[in-house]
């Protein structure tokens, strides 16, 4: 099978994460909007240098991006809807990349952006897939906690690891989320005690390995590294990325995704390995999920990553919770889902925006210090028993 | 199917082809989606075939046995029919022609059971093992 080329020569900048809250009356257009408002402030451009729109959203409907040129009144010449969830983040920058190398666009916007209106996560549940409308939601299994539940109870009965092992994960995150002013939950601490004993959700999934649904928007620009350096602005390189979806179709249960096909392949094309790793960022819809991605993407073997979690510090100085950790390895650097909120298809970006403030040295409180080189990791669209897109990037410090 | 005194009844609502179960609900006949091309068994319902794409999939009697691949207790529901009966188990069972399906029942992973396909309590088909 072929290689994705070469993405050099395009730029990341200008990552901003904007208005999360719980609950909005707010439409999807807002957040997106101010997302792309506050971009081109940042970045010092008017609002038509911006040529390509590069969207996610699950609440925009009726509208679509199409609509969004009349709402922030702009003529782009590169449009681009990517309705993949935990996923979409990276694949909308892959999208856009090939876009601004091809000239198919000069400045590309990618955001993701949507609203959390009461019971609109109710309805989106009830009818998420044809699938899941036939065979999930009539036995009580409505979204994705049921179908992840049974997924967390077949990895732990494969591989053993524990909930303690899920709770690593999930403290790690919340401490990352106490140092990350834009978190939801950043202001609470969560003990091992608090993790343990918190409500049972579906089977071993417990309250604190779900997610809170919430609004917020999540963008950085795409641009040639000629356009950022001449803007004056700091950026990110990408220095391999792949995608592949629904792989492994013949697994009853799924503990693998798509990762494992081309994370050889990202690591040879970046010249790297997962040592040369400075920060993880993995879709964390469930720590389980987080867990097959730092074994699919090498950082350890299959069903390995509860020794793995459990003698890495997850947090982004190295802080430990009484565990001898061997080693650190960043990971949700800013609390991941769990610990910010998910807001939607914007969840998709977070791992991908948060990446790039912290290379490019602007993430606050929760700095990394000397980080280089990150590995972003997406996954999403739970169509019926498993998550369905898988794909992953590594990101580089551009030269300044 | 349940017992429950509850007013909520289960979500009635399924694709046009998810409703063509009814009819095999009705009569407590185990049918699902087959191929005439490639023989191959899908589920959930498609509109062609999942393997070869051909478009000759017909219902037909199926046999129900399989084993549990996981099981869970839900504690948390949006549906309140199932959020008055809390914890309400949920099985995933492969077949032994192929498909998953999440099925009522009771069981644990590894055990060997019997899918039927009958009508839940709003009279809408589901499958449960036994």
């Amino acid at each position: 099978m072929s290689r994705p080329a070469s993405y050099q020569g395009v730029a990341l900048v200008c990552p901003v994460s904007v208005g999360y809250a719980k609950q909005s009356e707010k439409g999807a257009a807002y957040f997106i909007g101010r997302s792309l408002g506050e971009m081109i402030q940042r970045a010092g451009i008017a609002k038509d240098d911006v040529d390509g729109l590069a969207i996610s959203s699950f609440s925009l409907g009726p509208d679509s991006v199409i609509s969004l040129c009349q709402h922030f009144d702009i003529s782009p010449r590169y449009l681009e809807q990517l309705p993949f969830g935990g996923a979409s983040g990276v694949i909308a920058m892959r999208r856009a990349a090939r876009a601004v190398q091809m000239g198919d666009a000069d400045i590309v916007a990618c955001i993701g952006g949507d609203t959390n209106q009461a019971g609109s996560f109710a309805d989106l549940i009830a009818d998420f897939s044809t699938f899941t409308r036939d065979a999930s939601y009539p036995y009580g299994a409505g979204g994705p906690n049921a179908a992840f539940a049974l997924i967390t109870q077949h990895y732990m009965e494969q591989y053993g690891a524990s909930r303690e092992d899920f709770g690593r994960i999930a403290l790690a995150q919340r401490y990352n989320a106490n140092h990350y002013p834009g978190a939801l939950l950043g202001h609470k601490t969560l003990s091992m005690e608090d993790y343990l004993n918190a409500r049972p959700i579906a089977g071993p999934v417990h309250m604190f390995d779900c997610v809170m649904p919430c609004a917020g928007g999540e963008g950085l620009l795409m641009m040639s590294i000629e356009r950022a350096q001449t803007l004056g602005l700091p950026y990110v390189t990408i220095l391999a990325a792949d995608e592949l979806h629904y792989a492994h179709r013949d697994d009853p249960v799924q503990y693998r995704a798509g990762w494992t096909e081309y994370a050889a392949d990202l690591y040879e094309q970046a010249n790297l390995g997962p040592g040369d790793i400075d920060m993880l960022q993995t879709y964390d819809d469930y720590p389980v999920i987080s867990m097959l991605q730092m074994e699919d993407l090498g950082f350890c073997k299959k069903g390995e990553a509860k020794e793995f979690v459990r003698k890495t510090a997850l947090t982004f100085d190295g802080h430990s919770f009484g565990d001898k950790t061997e080693s650190c390895l960043p990971h949700n650097t800013s609390g991941g889902q769990l610990s910010v909120g998910q807001a939607g298809s914007a969840a998709g970006f977070l791992g991908l925006v948060e990446s790039v403030r912290q290379l490019i040295g602007q993430a606050g409180s929760n700095q990394i210090a000397n980080a280089r080189h990150a590995m972003v990791s997406g996954y999403g669209m739970i169509n019926y028993d498993r998550g369905l897109c898988s794909a992953a990037t590594i990101l580089a410090k551009g030269e300044a | 199917m349940s017992t429950s005194s509850s007013q909520s009844l289960p979500p009635r609502k399924r694709t046009a082809l998810g409703e063509q179960l009814q009819a095999f609900a009705e009569k407590g006949e185990l049918h699902l989606q087959q191929c005439a091309a490639c023989n191959l068994w899908s589920y959930p319902p498609r509109e062609v075939c999942g393997h070869c794409l051909a478009d000759e999939l017909s219902w037909q009697p199926c046999p129900g046995e399989g084993q549990v691949l996981s099981r869970v207790d839900l504690h948390n529901s949006f549906e309140a029919y199932f959020s008055e009966q809390l914890p309400w188990p949920l099985l995933s069972v492969k077949l032994d022609v192929g498909p998953v399906l999440y099925v009522h029942g009771d069981g644990q992973s590894g055990q060997r059971v019997n899918v039927k396909l009958q009508l839940d309590a709003a009279s809408a088909p589901v499958f449960r093992a036994e």
